[in-house]
């Protein structure tokens, strides 16, 4: 045993009676743990495999470096040496685009031509009210579908239709209510902007749409709004009872 | 009245048996309560009368019928009306649209006077025709206008030189496939030479609107013994009635050939004749016949078109590549195996015709492929447009059926040019099929310029798209 601890000791770097206060406090503590004398044999048999692993990568990429730099020197040969101070060659040099006299010229003459808007923000919005699940290419499509049975339903532009029938629709004021820690709470009737305004007025088109016959939704919500745009909907009764409520509440009001 | 002639019957004769029922059904009751309680009283003990004097039971078995939602509750909440249709059907049902934008100054499709990237309608005559034929389908956006438009492009002097050659020449040499991508106008193509075959007066147009109907397993058929094929009624019978629609002054000049013998369904059934003196029109029209007898009333009539030479004959089938996509059809046999398209009779005949087995004197095919079908080897090596690998497999690629639309013409149906698209543009802002934004956003050229790129340099079905579905 001490000879053992004396060859620890040697090896760690630390004396004798060190070494022994170390072995007993082991003994008292865990005393099933083994001392692990074969760490430094495993590591001194793996190091020499890893070396040579090292060197024969490190050869592979010295001949592969050396076989480019060899084609490359065959094709300078025959082709020449590439022109590195270029304008095209800077440019890659610098990571920064500057546009040619003929892409300059082609940019003047676009400039005026206005882009077609291609989403519209309320139709848009609408969209994505629908989607579900972040498919909004399907959204898009219900949406679109719904539009022309409008258009064939009232044979006029539809997202007019769509923008008229969510501001006939859209309530004007809401009340909310706040705790006021007292007995009473307040019901304070608020304005709505338009956005909130639409967002309220579709999501009862929606909620219409869902009580109608149809199996293809796109087909109920398009009937929606054509009877919502004649202000048959359902929504126009909710629309009232907010009304009320907030005339209701109408000493609550703050005017600053 | 039946039921007091019943009641009359049975109460007199029951009476004259038991006289003690006059008691019973006294003379305010109904005749059903009375007729009810002579029946019961025939099982039924003379002690139990009271009870069945007693008011009837009106409580019916609970159904919910369509349109109701049943309800745990038991409370039925009706849906609102509205059109249960989807999509394709809504907008296609006349009901549920208003009438669309009639167009000033059209001329209508002329085989004379064909000007070339000119719009044009149908004319009545044409439309009526073209319209019971099918040629116009769902997805085709002509709800937009009042009456469809067409557009006069170089396909369709082609179309015109072809419906000229075939009053003159055998059908052996009239065969043509139109190809293209999607949305091209390969359909209206075909209405376009229909129309046209139709305003030639003496042409007799054979339609056949939508083939995957042929093979996709939706008809009735049964195996017709006589005629050694699988034939379907209802399928023709709808095929018949628009053969007779379309053709029903020509069918009535051809008289028949020879005499004609249609067996009785069953024994005891009477046979149906049909002598010299009996024209074409009188064979579709019988109405005496029974549907398992319109198998051998089309062989007939194909027959007998064969063997005439007054009138040419126009076969146009629409989605052809249904047939070549499914060569295996959902049919089966009394032993379950699935039908071979060519046990159809329907579609052996058109393969007869595009095989050169069998040829009308006067007249031609023409066949339109469809961008819904499975694309097949069969229809493209048939048709000469690629070599089919040999080691390709049987069920993607048909020899047989290739083998016999070798000697058909393929005829690739291009892109719209500019000009064109730009006459379509004109058209669309005329029946105010354009968004007003768009339209005040821009000019008229530019308009034309955004649409062009839009609709993919030139076609038509996606141009339509970017008006109407693009917001």
């Amino acid at each position: 045993m001490l000879s053992r601890n004396l060859l620890r000791s040697r090896v760690l770097g630390c004396t004798t009676a060190q070494q022994f206060l170390i072995t007993q406090f082991r003994a008292a503590t865990t005393s099933t743990i083994r001392y692990q004398s074969t760490t430094s044999t495993t590591t001194s048999t793996a190091s020499p495999g890893s070396n040579r692993n090292i060197d024969t990568i490190a050869d592979e990429e010295a001949q592969a470096w050396l076989s480019t730099v060899r084609e490359l020197r065959a094709q300078y040969e025959d082709a020449g040496i590439p022109d590195y101070e270029s304008s095209q060659m800077k440019q890659l040099k610098t990571a920064k685009f500057e546009p040619t006299d003929a892409q300059l010229e082609q940019y003047a003459l676009l400039k005026d031509k206005p882009i077609p808007m291609k989403h519209d923000p309320v139709v848009s919005h609408c969209i994505n009210m629908i989607m579900k699940d972040g498919k909004k290419s399907k959204a898009t499509k219900y949406l679109t579908r719904a539009l022309y049975i409008v258009r064939l339903k009232t044979r006029e532009d539809p997202v007019e239709i769509l923008k008229e029938t969510l501001d006939k629709l859209g309530p004007l004021m809401e009340t909310k209510t706040y705790k006021t820690r007292i007995a009473k709470n307040l019901v304070v009737p608020v304005p709505l902007t338009e956005r909130q305004r639409f967002r309220r007025a579709f999501l009862w088109i929606l909620e219409g749409s869902d009580k109608r016959r149809s199996k293809d939704f796109s087909v109920r919500l398009g009937e929606e709004i054509v009877e919502a745009y004649n202000g048959k909907s359902s929504g126009y009764e909710k629309r009232l009872q907010l009304h009320k409520s907030a005339i209701l509440h109408r000493a609550y009001v703050k005017l600053r | 009245m039946k039921i007091n002639e019943i009641w009359e019957s049975v109460y007199v004769n029951d009476l004259q048996r038991k006289p003690s029922l006059i008691n019973i059904c006294s003379a305010q009751h109904s005749p059903m309560l009375r007729l009810n309680t002579l029946v019961r009283s025939s099982t039924r003990s003379f002690s139990s009368s009271v009870s069945l004097q007693a008011a009837p039971n009106t409580s019916k078995t609970k159904a919910i019928a369509k349109g109701f939602k049943g309800s745990a509750t038991g409370k039925k909440s009706r849906k609102t009306a509205g059109s249960f249709r989807f999509f394709e059907d809504h907008v296609h049902y006349a009901k549920n649209r208003e009438p669309g934008f009639e167009l000033s100054n059209l001329e209508t499709l002329n085989p004379t006077t064909l000007d070339l990237n000119k719009v044009v309608s149908y004319s009545e005559q044409q439309l009526q025709k073209l319209i019971q034929a099918g040629s116009f389908k769902k997805d085709q956006f002509h709800e937009l206008f009042k009456t469809p438009i067409t557009l006069i492009r170089d396909e369709t002097s082609t179309m015109a030189q072809f419906v000229q050659d075939i009053a003159t020449t055998p059908s052996s040499q009239n065969k043509i496939c139109l190809i293209g991508e999607r949305g091209i106008g390969k359909s209206t193509l075909l209405t376009q030479a229909q129309a046209l075959a139709i305003s030639q007066s003496n042409t007799i147009v054979i339609p056949i609107s939508h083939a995957l109907k042929l093979v996709d397993g939706s008809n009735d058929f049964f195996y017709d013994s006589k005629l050694q094929t699988y034939t379907q009624p209802m399928y023709l019978k709808k095929l018949l009635s628009k053969i007779e629609y379309i053709n029903k002054e020509l069918l009535s000049q051809i008289q028949l050939s020879q005499d004609y013998v249609i067996e009785g369904v069953t024994k005891d059934k009477a046979a149906t004749k049909f002598n010299q003196k009996h024209t074409l029109s009188d064979l579709v029209q019988a109405t005496n016949l029974a549907p398992r007898q319109r198998g051998r009333v089309f062989q007939i009539l194909i027959q007998e078109l064969l063997n005439q030479d007054s009138h040419p004959v126009l076969v146009t089938v629409d989605n052809f590549s249904a047939i070549t996509s499914h060569p295996i059809t959902p049919y089966r046999n009394v032993e379950n195996k699935q039908l071979y398209v060519e046990e159809l009779q329907i579609t052996k005949t058109l393969f007869q015709l595009t095989s050169n087995e069998v040829s009308f004197k006067k007249g031609g095919v023409i066949l339109a492929t469809s961008s819904d079908d499975k694309p097949s080897v069969t229809l493209k090596h048939g048709l000469g447009l690629i070599a089919a690998d040999p080691y390709t497999k049987e069920s993607d690629f048909n020899r047989t059926l290739a083998s016999k639309i070798t000697t058909v013409k393929p005829i690739t149906v291009g892109k719209l040019q500019k000009e064109c698209v730009g006459k379509l543009v004109e058209k669309y802002i005329e029946a105010n099929a354009f968004n007003k934004t768009e339209l005040e956003n821009n000019n008229h050229q530019n308009l034309i310029d955004q649409k062009y790129v839009l609709s993919g340099n030139g076609n038509p079905l996606e141009l339509l798209k970017s008006i109407t579905m693009y917001h």
